[in-house]
């Protein structure tokens, strides 16, 4: 439970930023909050009190392991989806670069030549 | 069969290879590129024929990484997967060719690497067949997507870029969260698996709700109104060429997982779903591109309509309460809407990228001086508008005749948009071709395949067509339509054009000689042949300044007209019509200044037709017979579509431009034959419709009214016109209106008189026509007041004229007069008091314009400037010459005329007996009297050569006045003036009836363009450009669609 309620109060973080912050770079790291609560959020729907780790060999499989561990889908799924974070955070990062190389400013208000 | 991980896998890896390998060669680095693109594209379309060919039956299914599905994730490729793959590459290909040739923009390479990933990522969306490969897939596509929007590294690509990140970001975050509670719920990622799973699978709120987290994403991703902004945004802002691919590639992508998902998840509100974001996005967006400059974010507002369409369809695709032949013609429907958009869109991008100039005014002109940039970019517009013969054409039709009549308004809303379409994209069009622009960067060749395949692409769907809804076009016609259009070859020797066309009309008259039976269809069919005939042996003087496409649109507009007369089904007349409106659109805008008044043209005629369409839509039955309908409406749209093309008040405000300013060469054809066409349209609407409804008499009688005051209203503007085009359009309109009127009489003796004025009405209006081609042609000018005096230059067209114009007053003796004859009889007989009155009055009316035509032209004193006229030219002065004597024969002898048209009336029931006989000495008989033509005519040219001797032999007292040779009140005339009255020849009678002439009518339609612009250019300052809001919508709009769209059985 407190895994999802972190994981939601960080989704929310995430979108306030967006919403309302005017610097393009604090909408970045909100995306990436937001992210990072998405990616504990699949976490913890796979998360099972009390259970360890999905890591099985020869030996485990004799006795019924599936009893023992975690779903280990979203973590796969996660590591997944972190990678792309970071990739979608570096292509972010890389743009907001050239926006305030052209125009030396990171004020959201400044970028609104596309309207209408 | 190629395996399609294969596609994948060498994409993905040269994408990166390419990233090293430009680091030491460049050219090796666009050589590499290059072959990768070309073995998708060809993998790619092997697997596509493999299914078209039959040679692949099944869905080719991948299994990756040693585990066999569900566990595994796989690959599923079946019909629809692989032709998506093939457009993905086809469209790649076509644009990484274009971004080569432009030079791709420093630092070289980078924008290679991503076009691969672009593609693959579209590709990878496409084939997979798990939800969480598909989520990386996304994410590839994107991440790529973004760095080709900023590549072109201006402040508005960076600012597009950044906003499509923000937004792209929101997205994949409820496609993941959507992803892994489907997991959770299904215990699977498999599509297929969680398919079977779903439908034993209690349908839950809570399921739905998933479902839609995974929804919302996707429909951020298909830009659905309103939270589109940012693909506003980027499509104004990234380099066109990018978005070429973008908008023909990878949102084709998306669109086909949302109907895979939908189909897969049985979301029960789907359908809902799709009807109200498809529907509205496409509705509105067509609305708000009106008032837009900038040609690419227009273009925007196009696609993001085109794709709202798409989800509406899909929506009808997977609503399973529809029979299935229905859901069939709807997914061929989607084929071709995305085979179309996709093409044409990228087209047009492309074309973008040829031009500087972002303003819409920068494209003023740029079609006259680079005719390959003309030819693509009026395929583009033409394909996207959904002009026949063009796919986008078939696309509509399809998609019309497959939804059920109880979702009639969404046909409405969906023709509705389109003519919306048409008004913005014909203003673009127009802009573009009107004057001598600047001639444009030359990268055409990806364009230009582009619109050939689309050429080709609507030739196949022609031809499938009529399988798919069961009706026979008439394959000579057909052929004949080819070989006009084929004309087009010889455009480097008009005279050559103008032999090649007179040969084919010929041979088409040969060869439909049996189909001029005593009907309906006979009748009109014969018209149109020899009408047409007349008219283009008139054209030769003048076609050496024609267009190379005069002579070819010229031809389509007469086979089309053929097509339409001898139609059996009204989707058939449909088609035809179409063809021959929007030909006839090009004829029109070849005039010097008729851009607007072809821009207009195009919006009524397309207005008229889609209203037409929509009446064709809801008939129970498509054959032309007799048809039991009940209420005015089907009437009602059917007839519209007729009464725009016969200019019907208050339809006729395209009319006076359209006609005034057409090519003197095409406004015989427009005015002689082709607003004759509305009539036997409109003939067959009163025929098989309106004759079985209850309502019908008073249908009839508004339509009388109708017709009565076009007469009597255009006779009036025409007696102050002071253009010699100008006032014929109006007087046709008017002499049109008359036959509406007759028509609406319904009695036996209104169709003998309204067939009767509509064979007399050509041979009159063709011929003044024909002359006013000819005397424009000689004076240089169809201003009324510059010409005068020319009864010296030009006698024969001054008789023919004077014929025509006694003729078309309805004096006797010559054929008009039994037209007017007959049609106030039929009034007096149907006693219609108060029509009748006005009828009198306008055709009191029009002696007016009549003498003003004859008084300004041929009368009073010759203009310096007109010394040197000559007579007209000697195939013009024939065609006046046949004319002329057929004005005069069917006056002497009205039963040439008559005969024929009681044989065809004899056919219709309830037509037979007109109570017209013919005696001897009587000659026509009818209830209320009777005239002897032959009589009339005798002792008419009797007394006028009994006149004439008489004046030969006193003529010794007669003495020739020269223009200075004047006693005025005792005073001599010093020096040459102009003594010639021309101008505002009626000034004491317009003062007069001032109040009366006022524009009511085209102030009316020009508030509804003004208002409804004004309504949306306030509307679009919602999408304010400013990332918080846009990001903001999107997150309302979600909640809103969680909220409202969950909802389990």
């Amino acid at each position: 439970m407190f895994f999802f309620a972190s994981s939601i109060a960080l989704i929310l973080i995430g979108l306030y930023a967006v919403l309302v912050k005017r610097n393009i770079m604090k909408m970045v790291i909100g995306l990436s909050i937001m992210d990072t609560g998405v990616n504990i959020l699949i976490i913890s729907l796979g998360f099972i009190r009390g259970k360890t780790a999905p890591i099985i060999n020869a030996k485990d499989l004799l006795v019924r392991t599936s009893s023992k561990v975690v779903d280990p889908v979203p973590q796969a799924l996660v590591l997944t989806a972190i990678v792309i974070g970071v990739a979608v955070t570096a292509a972010a990062l890389s743009i907001v670069m050239l926006m305030y190389s052209k125009k030396k400013s990171l004020e959201i208000e400044e970028y609104k030549e596309l309207k209408w | 069969m190629v395996n399609p991980i294969l596609i994948i896998a060498i994409t993905l890896a040269s994408a990166f290879f390419i990233g090293i390998l430009q680091v030491y060669s460049k050219l090796w680095a666009k050589v590499f590129f290059f072959l990768v693109l070309i073995f998708d594209f060809v993998a790619a379309g092997a697997n596509f024929y493999g299914f078209l060919s039959g040679k692949i039956t099944s869905p080719i299914l991948v299994k990756i990484g040693g585990f066999p599905p569900p566990i595994g994730i796989n690959l599923f490729v079946g019909k629809a997967e692989a032709a998506m793959g093939f457009l993905i590459f086809t469209i790649t290909l076509l644009g990484a060719y274009h971004l080569a040739r432009r030079g791709i923009p420093e630092p070289q390479g980078k924008a290679m690497v991503l076009f691969l990933l672009l593609s693959l990522g579209a590709a990878g969306i496409t084939f997979t067949g798990d939800f969480f490969n598909l989520f990386v897939f996304i994410e590839i596509t994107s991440i790529a997507a973004y760095g080709l929007v900023a590549s072109a590294k201006t402040e508005k690509s960076l600012e597009a870029a950044f906003k499509y990140m923000v937004i792209g970001s929101i997205s994949s975050t409820f496609i993941l969260l959507g992803v892994v509670f489907l997991y959770k719920a299904t215990g699977s990622l498999n599509m297929l698996d969680i398919a079977k799973k779903v439908k034993t699978f209690p349908l839950t709120p809570v399921f739905s709700l998933i479902s839609l987290v995974f929804f919302a994403g996707l429909l951020i991703e298909l830009e659905v109104f309103p939270i589109n902004g940012w693909a506003l945004d980027v499509y104004q802002g990234a380099d066109p060429v990018v978005v070429a691919v973008l908008t023909g590639a990878a949102v084709k992508a998306f669109y086909l997982i949302f109907i895979k998902a939908g189909g897969y998840l049985a979301l029960p509100s789907f359908f809902q779903l799709s009807l109200i974001f498809g529907g509205g996005t496409y509705l509105v967006s067509q609305f708000l591109a009106w008032r837009q400059r900038d040609v690419r974010r227009l273009l925007g507002y196009s696609s993001v309509a085109q794709l709202g369409l798409l989800i509406l369809s899909a929506g009808f695709f997977l609503n399973n309460s529809l029979p299935s032949s229905s859901r069939h013609f709807i997914a061929l429907a989607i084929v071709l809407f995305v085979f179309n958009h996709s093409f044409a869109k990228s087209s047009l991008f492309l074309l973008v990228d040829n031009v500087e100039t972002r303003e819409m005014e920068g494209w003023k002109g740029i079609l006259k001086r680079n005719p390959l940039f003309k030819f693509i970019f009026s395929t583009s517009v033409f394909s996207i508008t959904g002009v026949p013969p063009f796919p986008g054409f078939w696309a509509k039709l399809l998609l019309i005749f497959a939804i059920p009549k109880e979702y009639a308004w969404v046909v409405g809303l969906i023709l509705l948009g389109a003519v919306a379409e048409i008004v913005y994209y014909f203003r673009f069009y127009r802009i573009a071709s009107d004057g001598e622009g600047e001639k444009v960067k030359k990268n055409l060749a990806s364009p230009l395949a582009a619109s050939l395949i689309l050429i080709t692409g609507g030739g196949v769907a022609w031809s499938m067509f009529s399988g798919y809804m069961g009706i026979m076009f008439n394959s000579l016609i057909i052929v004949f339509l080819m070989v006009a259009a084929a004309i087009y070859i010889f455009g480097f020797s008009k005279p050559l054009q103008w032999t090649a066309s007179l040969v084919l009309l010929g041979y088409g008259i040969y060869r439909f000689l049996p189909s001029m039976k005593a009907n309906l269809h006979g009748f009109f069919l014969a018209l149109v042949f020899f009408g047409g005939a007349i008219l283009l042996f008139a054209t030769y003087p003048t076609s050496k300044r024609l267009s190379w496409s005069f002579y070819p649109a010229y031809l389509v507009v007469i086979f089309s007209l053929v097509g339409i007369a001898l139609s059996t089904s009204w989707l058939n007349l449909f088609v035809y019509w179409e063809l021959m409106s929007w030909s006839s659109f090009l004829l029109v805008n070849m005039g010097k200044k008729a851009k607007r008044a072809a821009w207009i043209y195009a919006i009524f005629s397309s207005a008229g037709a889609y209203s037409m369409l929509a009446g064709i839509y809801l008939l129970p039955k498509l054959s032309i017979s007799k048809i039991g309908v009940t209420g005015v409406l089907i009437p009602v749209l059917l007839i519209t579509g007729f009464l725009v093309k016969m200019a019907t008040s208050p339809l006729h405000i395209w009319a006076r431009d359209a006609y005034g300013e057409s090519p003197d060469e095409f406004t015989p054809l427009l005015s002689g034959i082709m607003s004759k066409i509305g009539v036997f349209g409109s003939a067959l609407v009163f025929l098989y419709v309106i004759a079985n409804i209850s309502s019908g008499p008073a249908l009839r009688y508004g339509l009388a009214w109708l017709g009565v005051l076009t007469a009597f209203f255009m006779t009036l503007l025409a007696v102050f016109q002071e253009d010699l085009k100008k006032l014929l359009a109006y007087s046709s309109v008017g002499q049109v209106g008359y036959i509406l009127l007759g028509l609406a009489i319904a009695t036996p003796l209104g169709w003998n008189a309204a067939l009767y004025h509509t064979v007399d009405h050509f041979i009159f209006k063709g011929l003044l026509f024909v002359a006013a081609a000819g005397i424009i042609y000689r004076v240089g000018t169809s201003y009324l007041p510059h010409m005068g005096g020319l009864i010296r230059r030009m006698p024969l067209t001054f008789l023919a004229v004077l014929i025509a114009i006694i003729s078309l007053a309805g004096i006797p003796p010559m054929a008009g007069f039994a037209g007017k004859w007959l049609l106030y009889s039929a009034l007096i007989e149907k006693q219609w008091v108060f029509i009748t009155v006005v009828a009198f009055l306008a055709s009191t009316l029009a002696f007016l314009y009549c003498f003003k035509i004859l008084h300004t032209v041929f009368l009073g004193q010759l203009q310096d400037e007109n010394k040197n006229a000559r007579e007209v030219p000697f195939p013009i002065a024939a065609a006046e010459t046949i004319l002329l004597v057929a004005t005069v024969a069917i006056g002497a002898f009205p039963r040439l005329l008559l005969d024929p048209i009681n044989k065809v009336l004899n056919k219709i029931p309830g037509m037979k007996n007109s109570g017209l006989f013919y005696e001897k000495t009587l000659g026509a008989v009818s209830k209320l009297g009777h005239w002897n033509a032959l009589f009339l005519m005798v002792f008419t040219v009797g007394s006028f050569i009994f006149a004439l001797i008489f004046f030969a032999l006193t003529s010794a007292r007669v003495r020739e006045v020269k223009q200075l040779d004047v006693g005025y009140a005792g005073e001599v005339p010093r020096q040459v003036e102009d003594l010639h009255f021309g101008y505002d020849l009626y000034a004491h009678f317009r003062r007069t009836v001032k109040w009366l002439i006022y524009p009511l009518v085209s102030k009316i339609w020009k508030g509804i363009y003004e208002w409804t612009g004004t309504f949306a250019e306030v509307l679009r300052r919602f999408y304010t450009g400013n990332i918080n809001t846009y990001a903001a919508y999107v997150i309302l709009i979600s909640i809103l669609i969680l909220h409202f769209f969950a909802g389990g059985k």
